[in-house]
């Protein structure tokens, strides 16, 4: 069988939906965003929780103080206080933070500040 | 006028507020604590400050802090912008926010965290009476205070 008549055949196999019955809406697929660590001191399965946490903050809002008090208030329930989140596009800091519990990375165009202190 | 009026009656709010016995929570509980003499003349202070942060182009935007540690914040910053920002280059946040850190980690002791910037949002948890919120020409400043208890020796291995 020539190329030509299988590229047909497999055509013909191909369900199409009648031209009455309402199309289906397109479930948008969400690219996967671009994390980048650039800076951590922290346990590489605890900086994917963080990442992971920052994920699913970013589906769920828009504001950045609230996608902030997510990953804050996950990390003080899942390991204890005191954790402090910063969240944003521009920003410059300086702080102190318990051993192995600081971590910062983007996700896409945002930064995520993430650490331990008191 | 209205910005005056504006920044005094913010200003009044929170030395209202700091004029409050403060109470530590226990559990149920709540025990008073011994709070320091009142500045004799805080009308003095809040006019003070208020004057700074026109003169400074401050908002202060939200604070638990007493009034001479406002004060010593805005100043310092002030004075750091105009130390690392001449005109021309890129202001570095994480420079000034290193020097405002350190300062109040000296004079208030230990642990002060900084955030400089134009976008950003935080969600953090401080010491009463350490932190204060604020924005400076087109830059917001958080400066905040946790409670740390260093570390002297290296935990049994």
């Amino acid at each position: 069988m020539s190329e030509e008549a299988k590229k047909n055949f497999a055509g013909a196999l191909t369900a199409r939906p009648n031209s009455d019955e309402p199309k289906p809406a397109p479930v948008p697929a969400v690219p996967p965003k671009k994390v980048i660590i650039k800076s951590a001191d922290m346990i590489p399965d605890m900086q994917k929780e963080a990442v992971d946490i920052a994920v699913a903050a970013f589906e769920k809002y828009n504001v950045e103080k609230d996608v902030a008090e997510q990953i804050k208030k996950e990390f003080d329930k899942r390991h204890g206080p005191t954790w402090h989140c910063i969240v944003g596009r521009n920003f410059g800091s300086y702080v102190t933070h318990e051993t192995n519990h600081f971590v910062y990375f983007y996700l896409d165009q945002k930064a995520v500040l993430l650490f331990k202190s008191g | 006028m209205q910005k005056v009026s504006f920044l005094l009656s913010q200003m009044l709010s929170i030395t209202m507020e700091e004029e409050q016995e403060p109470k530590l929570i226990h559990g149920s509980k709540a025990m008073r604590m011994h709070t320091p003499t009142p500045n004799p003349n805080p009308s003095q202070t809040i006019m003070r400050l208020a004057s700074l942060a026109i003169s400074f182009n401050v908002r202060l935007k939200s604070s638990h802090m007493p009034l001479h540690m406002q004060e010593h914040a805005l100043r310092h910053t002030r004075s750091l912008f105009l130390l690392h920002h001449p005109p021309s280059p890129k202001p570095s946040n994480t420079l000034i926010a290193r020097a405002l850190k350190k300062e109040f980690d000296s004079k208030y002791g230990l642990a002060w965290h900084c955030v400089i910037g134009n976008s950003f949002g935080s969600f953090v948890s401080h010491t009463g009476g350490g932190f204060i919120y604020f924005s400076i020409d087109s830059l917001s400043v958080l400066l905040f205070k946790t409670e740390v208890h260093l570390v002297t020796q290296p935990p049994p291995t």
